[in-house]
């Protein structure tokens, strides 16, 4: 899919833009601070209503909305092409009165698919980003969660059944935590974890078997790609690592077996839900004292082997960032895999923190993407042949205007 | 932030603005309005909400809101006392009441579980609903609780607190489907999926 046209109004450092995307890849230059950044988030938004992780959305909205305007609102509206037929996309945040002052103005925001009004869940799936930025090395190097995050927000771009058991899932624990502090204080009756025991189970186990399956598919596609991009130095494997089978997961690796396959781990839904049964019942103890659920899959992980060393703890920051850049094409095959389609890629200044070879390697493996946009400081790091096919555009100060070749 | 008003006023709008929905700016809105009002209106107002606190009750058999105990639906003898519909709030039964299909009595429970707003069994009238079992010439429960997270686990909690004292009591819970003028296209998977379950028999 392509994304054809973006408009933004009150958008960030954009009081007004209309742009028309080109065929082929597309090369946001400029300085810092100019507004490459707020682009390529405006363009995640369309595919997820969210903005990145990290990026607070109330900011979303133009610094300096609320005072030339009477109303502080913002407007993002995309045109996609695709396999499945064209699609427009809008979305508009304003801030409004909350209940309560306190929380101070809260952020509405109203999604419009085809001209048509949609909750946030329904937009999921319809256009498909993978946004690169250099925190990607966390994928690798930092906490479980952010491997979590890595999962689920691929598999919530696919998979709309996972999105909203995962989302029933977190209510459930939510509802489950505050009970066993109410159970800790006298509150409540252990006997009424029951109910809540059995929907922790039954959407856990629906995320989980997902989980296990898109990690087993991932691996398959991201060996090819690790081989290529790191040009030698040990086979990468991925390994998921349920908590149950692990009091400390997330701080060793090798919880598995060696030798234990996927499959073997993935086992089946109904042994899913009698080991997760088990360990709540095997917890309950601690529960009941910390008022927290230690085990399910919001306490996963993932591990990354490279040559047999787990790269969490023990690659080096360039074996992380290959590993990490394999797990992000991955992400795009096999979005395009499941959706039929390539998902639009955004490299958000991710060249810059590669060699001239990997950053060639990269360019060369997202051939195949039906489009890329992609961020930077310096032009000339690019390829010159890839630049070739390739349209230039600048970005200054909030606009957007075409590169005047200087020389022919 | 209102010290330049009468104290009444004031004293108006912070009222208001503990109202569910309603801001600061609504609140004063609403209050001014009131003022600008003849004041006829304004004491029918003020009458309405006096007789909230004073003439209502709570019916002793299905604690729905009432101006008297036991409420009509409970006094009707034309009603089926073999069945009970348990719902979360006294809105509920207009609802239900609206369709003019039902047949039976209610029991109220003022709520759903719900650990976050430490709303516990022990604050519904669940009590009170295993009393009614025990002593009433009930064949059916119908639970019509809301179809969320908090409905069903209460739906289940009630189930299993009245099966403890009954057994052979027929036991339903409300239907789960597509609503009339939707759109099969832009139903969720999980409504689809249990509209497809409880399919029933044509003609």
């Amino acid at each position: 899919m392509r994304l054809r046209q973006l408009s933004l109004t009150h958008f960030r450092c954009y009081r007004q833009l209309a742009l028309t995307l080109p065929d082929g890849p597309v090369v946001l230059a400029g300085q810092n601070a100019q507004g490459k950044t707020s682009l390529l988030e405006a363009v995640y938004m369309l595919a997820t209503s969210r903005a990145p992780h990290g990026v607070p959305d109330r900011q979303l909205i133009y610094w300096n909305a609320g005072r030339d305007e009477t109303w502080p609102f913002s407007r993002v509206l995309g045109a996609v092409e695709r396999r499945e037929g064209p699609l427009t996309i809008e979305l508009l945040s304003t801030l409004q009165e909350g209940g309560s002052d306190a929380e101070g103005p809260r952020l509405i925001k109203r999604i419009h698919v085809n001209q048509a009004p949609r909750r946030a869940m329904d937009l999921l799936g319809q256009f498909n980003v993978v946004l690169f930025t250099p925190q990607d090395l966390e994928i690798v190097a930092g906490a479980p969660a952010e491997r979590r995050r890595y999962l689920d927000g691929l598999l919530c771009q696919v998979d709309s059944t996972y999105c909203r058991a995962l989302s029933r899932y977190n209510q459930v624990l939510t509802q489950r935590n505050h009970l066993l502090r109410l159970i800790r204080e006298r509150r409540g009756l252990a006997s009424e974890l029951a109910f809540w025991d059995e929907r922790l189970i039954q959407d856990g186990v629906l995320v989980l078997a997902r989980r296990l399956e898109a990690t087993a598919q991932l691996e398959a596609i991201a060996v090819d790609l690790h081989e290529r991009m790191a040009g030698g130095g040990g086979a990468l494997s991925l390994r998921y690592h349920m908590s149950w089978n692990d009091p400390s997961v997330g701080e060793k690796g090798g919880v598995l077996a060696d030798g234990a396959s996927l499959g073997e781990a993935g086992g089946h839904s109904r042994d899913l839900a009698a080991d997760f049964a088990a360990a709540l019942e095997r917890s309950r103890p601690a529960q009941l004292a910390r008022g927290v659920t230690p085990v399910g899959p919001h306490r996963d992980d993932l591990s990354f082997m490279v040559g047999g060393v787990d790269m969490r703890g023990f690659g080096s920051r360039g074996q992380q960032r290959t590993v990490a850049l394999a797990l992000k094409l991955a992400e795009a095959r096999l979005m395009a895999q499941r959706r039929g389609d390539w998902p639009v890629v955004l490299l958000d200044d991710v060249l810059s923190e590669l060699d001239p070879g990997r950053r060639g390697r990269l360019l060369s493996l997202l051939e195949d993407v039906d489009q890329t946009i992609l961020t930077t400081a310096d032009q000339a790091m690019l390829p010159t042949d890839w630049l070739r096919r390739a349209t230039l555009l600048v970005v200054e100060a909030g606009a957007v205007r075409p590169h005047v070749a200087s020389s022919s | 932030m209102t010290t330049s008003l009468p104290a009444a006023v004031g004293r108006l709008i912070d009222e208001f603005s503990r109202l569910p929905g309603i801001g600061p700016k609504t609140a004063s809105r609403l209050a001014f309005y009131l003022l600008r009002m003849p004041p006829a209106q304004a004491r029918a107002l003020s009458e309405a909400l006096r007789g909230i606190t004073e003439g209502i009750v709570h019916c002793a058999r299905c604690h729905n809101l009432a101006e008297s105990s036991p409420c009509p639906v409970c006094a009707d003898p034309g009603r089926d006392a073999g069945l009970v519909c348990v719902v979360e709030e006294p809105l509920d039964v207009q609802a239900l009441e609206r369709t003019h299909e039902y047949r039976g009595l209610y029991h109220v429970l003022h709520g759903a579980i719900s650990p976050v707003d430490r709303i516990g069994p022990a604050d519904l009238r669940i009590g009170e609903l295993v009393s009614r079992v025990r002593v009433e010439p009930i064949r059916e429960l119908i639970l019509a609780t809301n179809p969320s997270l908090e409905g069903d686990a209460t739906a289940m909690y009630v189930e299993r607190a009245v099966r403890a004292v009954n057994t052979d009591l027929r036991i339903t819970r409300l239907a789960r489907g597509l609503p009339m003028g939707g759109d099969i296209e832009y139903a969720d998977e999980q409504t689809l999926a249990r509209a497809m379950k409880g399919r029933s028999e044509r003609g």
